[in-house]
This record gives C-alpha cells, structure tokens and sequence, in this order.
C-alpha cells in the first residue's frame, strides 16, 4: 500500500515573471486521499493542472504511476490521463449533452463496449453518486450540487486509479458540500482510490484528508496528518487554520517606490 | 525626438503582434489538418463519423433555406441592374448569360460564405468560447480527448462537403431568380433565357466557383474555432472573440476571393 502513486519533484512555475510555484517536493501513496489546502492563489489550482499535464512546469519532474509526465507527448500524455478521473470546479459537464451522454462519453470514446453496456455502467455510475434517474437530463436543469455528483460520475467512468478534485466544496451550501465529502470518503472506501483534492475549506478538509498539505505563496508549509496539522505551532499554519488573514508587513522603501514609479 | 522613438516602438510591436498572430493561426491551422487528414491515414483515431454528421445537418440542412433565399434575390437584382444597362444597347437578350456566368464565378460562392461565416462561423467561436470559459476544453483534455480532433475535426469535414453543396443551390436559385425578372419583366421568352445560361456558361465557370467555395469552407471553420479556442476573460471574451470572427472570416474570404480570382484570369 505504500507505493507512490504520485510523486512530485521540486516542480516551479511562472505565470508569465510571477513565480506560482516554487520547488514543491510532495509524495501522494496508493489509496491515500491527500488535500492540498490554501488560501486563493497559493498556487493549488496550478498544481492541479500541472498533475494533470494541462500545463508544462518550468523545472521540476511529476511522476504519474512512474512515469515523468512532463517530458511526454500528448499522445502520452493521454495514455496517463486514462489512469485518472478529474472533477473541476464548475464540474465541467458538457452542456450540449444529457446527463447520461456526460457519463457514457468516456466510455463511448475510449472502450468498444457495445452501447446496451455503456448504458448499464452509466446507470451504475449515477447510482453510486445518488443520481439514480436523471440520465435524461441536461446539465442547465441540475442544481451546483447535483452537477458535481455528475460530474464525479463522469470522472470515475473509466475506474481511474487517481481522482482529482477542484474544489469540491465551492459554490454549495454546507450541507450539499458535506453530502459531497460523505461521497468521497464513500468512493474511497469501497474503491480505494487515490484521491487528491483542492479546497481553501477547512472542514471538508480535515473532514476528508487522510493527509493534508498546506500550500502558502507556492510553498508547501506543512504536509502531514490532521493531527499534525493541528498541533503545528507555526504562525501561518495557525492563522490558515484559525481563519485570519496574515498581518502584511509594510516594506516602506517599496511602498514608496509604488507610488513615485 | 520622444514621439519619434514612441511611433517606432509602436509599429514594432504591433508588427510583432501580427507576425505572432499569424504564427499561432498558421499552427492551429496545421494542427487541425493533421489531425483530420493525416491522423487517420497513420492509423490513429479518426473524427467521430456521428459528429460530423450532425455537423453537416447544421451548416447544409439547417442553412440551406437562408441560402436559398439570398441567392434568388440576388439573382433577381442582378438581372434588373444589368438590364438596365442592356436596354441602352438593346441586347437585353444577354440578361441569362450575364446573370449565370456572375452568379456562377462570383456571387453564389461568396453570398454563401458571407451568409455561412456569419450563421455558423459565429457560432463556432461562440460555442467553443462557452465551452472554454466552463473547462469543458479542459475536462476534454483531461480525459485524454484532444479538443482539436473532436471539436474542429468534424466541423471542418462537414463544411468542406456542405459549403460548395450550399453553392450549388445558390448558384442554380440565383440563376432562377433571374429568370423571374427576365420572364416576367423584360418578357423574354422562358426557352430563351434557358438557351442563353446553358450557352454561356462553361464548365470553367462552376469548377472555378466550387474551388472558392472550398478555401472559403477551410477559412471559415479555421477562424470560427480559432477565436472560440481564444476565448479569454469570460462572458466578454466571447462576445469579442464571436464578433472578431466574422469580421475575420469576411476579410479572409475577399482576400483569398481576390487572390483565386487573379490565379484564374491570369493563369488558367
């Protein structure tokens, strides 16, 4: 069980000058379900889409099941992704089809299967979300909370080996977003998949994590158990967990340098 | 001296700004040939057949009574404009054969690509922006389907086949339209102004047509894709980008008009 299914190696990045991560180490094991949590703009959503090789980093290596992702082709590239199964944020259903065409497209597109399967599994898919019935349905007619079942339906298609989320909690009253997290500890008991989440929620996160790894101004802080997490007395760990926003230090020179450029 | 260096500066990037547009165009262009023409010829996957369809469906079904339309009033405004230039010489008789060689050469396949950039090229770009702005371009990627392949391909298949189709339709309604004026207006007889398409026109006249019609097909769908593809800054963005493609595709389309137009008169 201890196997390394994704592992991270000092990956850096820019966004055009700006620097969105810098030189993060990170080692997520088989089954594990690991939150990466940060405040808006720590780099988490970057990272995320550097795991799924949406992006190239500038220095640094990410292996994916043992593979270096970042000096492959697309045509690799698309060889990894079939391992894993991505929610988004705004769950990202194709709009112009069905619920039940969302789930089966993978399917339809990957696997010869003929179609009366591809039915079964897509009934099966939205069963094991809670959305038994609503095949016939377009994604506009769901609400937030039903998009991000289906969307996670269509994400486990393919029965990834890894699935990724961003954001799961965002954009859902707390009561949808914790059915939400009850379906990923559900998915991850009886599946065991590897899990990696974003989210800034600290609930969910402690709620979920097996691990959790805080992101601050692309650097990771800490990466450990809740437990850790929770005992760690370093003041920006403290002020994440706590809720407050970091005092600023006001560098007078570079202030005034703003304001006479 | 400062306004001097300033207008320099300024012609230099915005001439950068250019080249790099074209080189980004040129390579999505490319990109989308590869992967409809090529690809499949290596053995990798090819576009999905259902897709292209519903594709043709869309531009050649659904446009075609547009089309239709257009071209017979075209047609018929042709046929008044130039007998009120025959009339001067008494050769109003020459009406069918002005009519179809114009319609033919020139009008039916740009009318068409003008009324096709507009109807479906926008909608290319706005579909595809939408889809960008909501990571379903992303969620495509990420389940290892590249956007190129399932979203332009089948597009680009559908109007190579349908636009000179649409052509031919308007080419013959134009003609039709013609007609009406001829024979209800100047009373030339119906065997008559038949007799005067079919002599004047020749196979040169439509082959050349169709052979717009497709680099039109190819500019409007390259356009169209490439500004939904584009597509930054959300709600905004889409709407800029869906209007940038038509005035683009326009463009482009009486450029390459103006350039196939030379290469016949001069060449061939």
């Amino acid at each position: 069980m201890s196997k390394a299914m994704i592992s991270i190696k000092n990956l850096t990045t820019y966004y055009g000058e700006k620097r969105i991560l810098s030189s993060v180490n990170l080692e997520i094991t088989e089954g594990e379900r690991m939150v990466i949590l940060g405040a808006s703009g720590c780099g988490k959503t970057t990272m995320l889409r550097h795991l799924m090789g949406l992006v190239k980093p500038r220095d640094g290596s990410i292996f994916v099941d043992g593979t270096d992702i970042c000096g492959l082709s697309e045509d690799g590239l698309d060889q990894v992704r079939l391992k894993m199964g991505v929610l988004f944020q705004s769950a990202a259903l194709f709009n112009s089809m069905t619920v039940g065409d969302n789930v089966a497209m993978p399917l339809r597109e990957h696997t010869s299967l003929n179609e009366k399967v591809i039915q079964i599994m897509t009934r099966m898919k939205l069963e094991q979300v809670g959305l038994a019935g609503f095949e016939n349905l377009r994604p506009g007619e769901l609400s937030g909370g039903m998009k991000k079942r289906a969307g996670l339906a269509r994400a486990m298609a393919m029965d990834p080996r890894i699935l990724l989320f961003d954001e799961p909690s965002a954009g859902l009253d707390p009561i949808v977003a914790d059915g939400i997290d009850n379906l990923i500890l559900k998915i991850s008991k009886a599946f065991k998949t590897t899990m990696v989440v974003v989210t800034h929620d600290l609930k969910s996160a402690f709620k979920i994590a097996d691990r959790i790894t805080l992101l601050y101004k692309g650097e990771i802080l800490i990466s450990g158990s809740p437990e850790e997490l929770k005992k760690n007395p370093d003041a920006r760990i403290r002020n994440f967990l706590d809720g407050r926003a970091a005092e600023e230090e006001i560098d007078t020179t570079a202030y005034l340098e703003r304001l006479l450029s | 001296m400062k306004t001097l260096t300033d207008l320099a500066g300024r012609t230099g990037n915005l001439t950068f700004s250019w080249l790099a547009l074209i080189n980004r165009f040129s390579r999505f262009a490319a990109d989308s040939f590869r992967h409809t023409f090529v690809a499949p010829l290596l053995g990798k996957r090819r576009p999905s057949a259902g897709e292209t369809f519903r594709q043709m469906v869309v531009v050649g079904v659904d446009s075609s009574p547009i089309v239709i339309t257009i071209a017979m009033f075209i047609g018929m405004i042709l046929a008044m404009q130039t007998a009120y230039q025959l009339k001067k010489y008494g050769i109003v008789n020459l009406v069918g054969d002005l009519v179809a060689v114009s319609i033919t050469r020139e009008l039916g396949p740009l009318i068409t690509a003008i009324i096709i950039a507009g109807r479906i090229g926008a909608s290319y770009a706005a579909e595809i922006g939408t889809m960008k702005v909501a990571e379903e371009l992303d969620a495509l990627r990420s389940m290892a389907l590249n956007p190129v392949r399932y979203l332009v391909s089948p597009r680009l298949l559908a109007m190579l086949v349908m636009l000179p189709c649409l052509t031919v339709f308007a080419n013959l309604t134009g003609i039709f339209g013609g007609f009406i004026i001829s024979v209800f207006n100047l009373g030339l007889s119906p065997v008559l102004y038949y007799n005067h398409v079919i002599e004047a026109l020749v196979l040169k006249d439509i082959a050349t047509g169709l052979m717009k019609s497709l680099s039109f097909a190819g500019i409007i769908v390259l356009v169209g894709c490439y500004q939904g593809f584009t597509v930054e800054n959300g709600a905004e963005g889409v709407g800029r980008n869906t209007t940038n493609s038509v005035v683009a595709s326009i463009f482009l389309i009486i450029l390459a008009d103006c350039f196939f137009t030379a290469l016949f008169y001069f060449a061939f």
